[in-house]
């Protein structure tokens, strides 16, 4: 095992977690719950009408659990939500509004002065936004939610779908005394899902896989030959379609268990009741061997790294094994109360996100289709034919406002190939979209087999006779295809006009070798730990004649959702 | 209920408000003499009194019950 691998911290987590998510919690259960393990501190700014502070004190066990502790700043109450920022940005800014007051005196044009107010706010911090309204009717927040797709770094939470799941919202006893009216079941629901669910969403990566085990996981019983001696109980089947549900979200889906093969293709073809079917998971690791390693062959052929993983196992054994040898790695321990454990999963950190886009579909099939591109790839003598058979297309959108959200997260998430990993986010990616002198362009990728959707982003800028590369990166999911080089001299041929010099920027990170490489071929030039990389254009020979359909698009792409 | 029987009670409140504030609190606290137990901690403490002991307090006793013994008083009221 990894020599940083604590027993106690981890089966403390495990008991955390079980307190966590039982059936109801109260405050004071909440209140004496302090995580053990280190947390990061989150620096919030709120902009209020009304208390938070019996929120956030009730979303510090939640917070910790995600690893997150929240620090906010004094706070004074403003109807006027004058926006007053000072100082330096925090992590993050929260309108925490109560709207019954204004929506008296403002009706119908409450949403044209909510939407004044953030963007107000919008132009005077850099730091992401999180929008908490309070009062709204549903159709006014979904308005705002459509409203505020075009701001960057600003998210409306779902505050009606939330207050939708307790009995009672509001406790009228309390208006006076807290200068709050929200019950305390809606506080508590609220503190939960701030912690567990937007605030993750906004500050971290989001989890890429999941990978389960199957006995005495997803299903009770102990599989034997015959197939069938498992039982699907109620509990086990919600569980299950929680697990369809998030793959659907775009979230992939991996087995990893020590049975034998053959059982499983046997007890998944007699069980038509299982809500889930072996082809929802994208990789399979059925064996004996340890469950780490099998872990990391799945993730090798997810493309992704473990610590994008969360596992599941009734085992506290194996879930050690897998702690100690993949750190990062997110665990749930499936314990013998199946409802707990979907109730865990619902809100496990990371898992949560703000809408499903058409590149989170898209994600699940692309993969699928890797086996079938490996074997066109097998059977081709050469890369054109491969190409040939491929058929793929570039579609490269310049500059586009509506990829923003997207841009960022390939951004914020590519890991192997991301030459100078600067993490931007979605505001710097709008400067990249907006500023004369700046450009983004989105790269869109697609072949006979599927749509691999918004897979690279290139960012960068023209500095007189050469353009200059800050940031190119790809999906790992699009690599493989020998197209690396072509997506960027397309780019950089869109973008450059008639330069002929780029400077690629890079730095060495833990996992960015692969674009590093490329980097290092394509100019033949040995790389520093940092610096800038000059290249002549364009960057391949022979493009010309590569059997690749090229698509330059304006700054839309209207089917984006 | 007797002696002993509030003894107990007005410990077990003064551990709930001990609890909730994050600090050790006696049978003998009260908002008056605990600072970190403000307004908005008032009513955290409120919560988990009245959940703990299943009651709902009128707005008016949640603003006069101040000390760990008016809440023991207001739970011996039932």
């Amino acid at each position: 095992m990894a020599n940083d691998f604590n027993p106690g911290l981890f089966l403390e987590r495990i008991s955390y977690a079980n307190s966590l998510f039982k059936e109801s919690i109260t405050r004071r259960e909440l209140a004496i719950l302090k995580p053990t393990w280190g947390c990061r501190d989150v620096k919030v700014r709120f902009h209020r009408n009304h208390s938070f502070e019996h929120v956030v004190a009730a979303s510090a066990a939640w917070a910790g659990y995600a690893r997150m502790s929240i620090k906010f700043q004094e706070a004074p109450y403003d109807d006027a939500l004058s926006m007053n920022v000072s100082g330096e940005d925090p992590d993050l800014e929260v309108i925490w509004y109560d709207v019954e007051a204004i929506q008296a005196r403002l009706g119908h044009e409450i949403l044209e002065w909510l939407k004044g107010r953030i963007n107000a706010l919008r132009a005077s911090t850099a730091a992401p936004i999180l929008v908490v309204l309070v009062g709204l009717g549903i159709e006014q927040e979904r308005e705002l939610t459509e409203a505020s797709k075009s701001l960057p770094g600003v998210r409306i939470a779902p505050v009606c779908d939330m207050l939708g799941s307790v009995r009672t919202s509001f406790d009228s006893r309390l208006a006076k005394i807290s200068g709050a009216r929200l019950s305390e079941e809606a506080n508590l629901a609220l503190a939960k899902h701030m912690a567990c669910r937007w605030l993750p969403a906004i500050l971290t990566p989001r989890i890429k896989a999941i990978v389960v085990d199957l006995d005495q996981t997803i299903y009770s019983g102990v599989l034997g030959e015959d197939g069938v001696s498992v039982t699907l109980t109620p509990a086990h089947a919600s569980l299950q379609a929680l697990l369809l549900k998030l793959k659907e979200s775009g979230i992939f889906l991996a087995v990893v268990s020590k049975n034998e093969p053959a059982d499983v293709d046997m007890l998944f073809a007699k069980r038509p009741d299982f809500p889930l079917r072996l082809e929802d998971f994208s990789a399979n690791e059925i064996g004996w061997g340890s469950k780490s390693e099998s872990i990391s062959k799945a993730c090798q052929k997810l493309r992704i790294d473990p610590s994008a993983v969360l596992f599941i196992d009734d085992n506290p054994g194996e879930l050690a094994e897998v702690s100690g040898h993949l750190p990062g790695i997110e665990l749930i321990h499936a314990g013998a109360d199946v409802c707990r454990t979907a109730r865990e999963l619902e809100f496990y950190p990371g898992l949560w996100s703000w809408g499903v886009s058409s590149d989170d579909i898209l994600r699940v099939a692309d993969l699928g289709a890797e086996a079938a591109r490996k074997r066109i790839r097998d059977r081709s003598s050469d890369q054109v034919e491969y190409l040939r058979e491929l058929a793929p297309e570039v579609d490269l959108w310049m500059n586009p406002e509506s990829l923003v959200s997207r841009l960022a997260e390939l951004s914020q998430k590519t890991n192997q190939f991301n030459l100078s990993l600067r993490r931007l986010d979605e505001l710097k990616v709008n400067e990249y979209v907006k500023d004369a002198g700046r450009f983004a362009v989105g790269i869109g990728l697609r072949d006979s087999l599927t749509d691999s959707g918004i897979i690279a982003a290139m960012f960068g800028r023209i500095d007189d006779d050469k353009v200059i590369v800050d940031e190119w990166v790809i999906s790992c999911r699009a690599l493989g295809r020998g197209l690396e080089g072509l997506m960027a001299s397309s780019a950089l041929d869109a973008a450059a006009g008639s330069r002929k010099t780029a400077l690629f920027s890079y730095r060495l990170g833990p996992r960015n070798n692969p674009a590093r490489e490329w980097l290092a071929k394509v100019s033949g030039c040995s790389m520093e730990a940092e610096g800038g990389l000059r290249i002549n254009l364009p960057l391949l020979s022979g493009i010309a004649n590569m059997p690749v359909r090229i698509n330059i698009h304006g700054n839309e792409r209207p089917e984006h959702s | 209920m007797g002696m002993k029987d509030r003894s107990i009670l007005e410990l077990e409140i003064a551990k709930l408000v001990s609890d909730i504030l994050g600090e050790t609190v006696g049978i003998e606290g009260a908002r008056d003499t605990v600072p970190s137990w403000d307004s908005l901690r008032h009513v955290e403490v409120i919560f988990s009194f009245e959940e703990a002991y299943g009651l709902r307090l009128t707005e008016s006793e949640m603003a006069s019950l101040r000390s760990v013994k008016d809440l023991a008083e207001r739970t011996m009221k039932g």
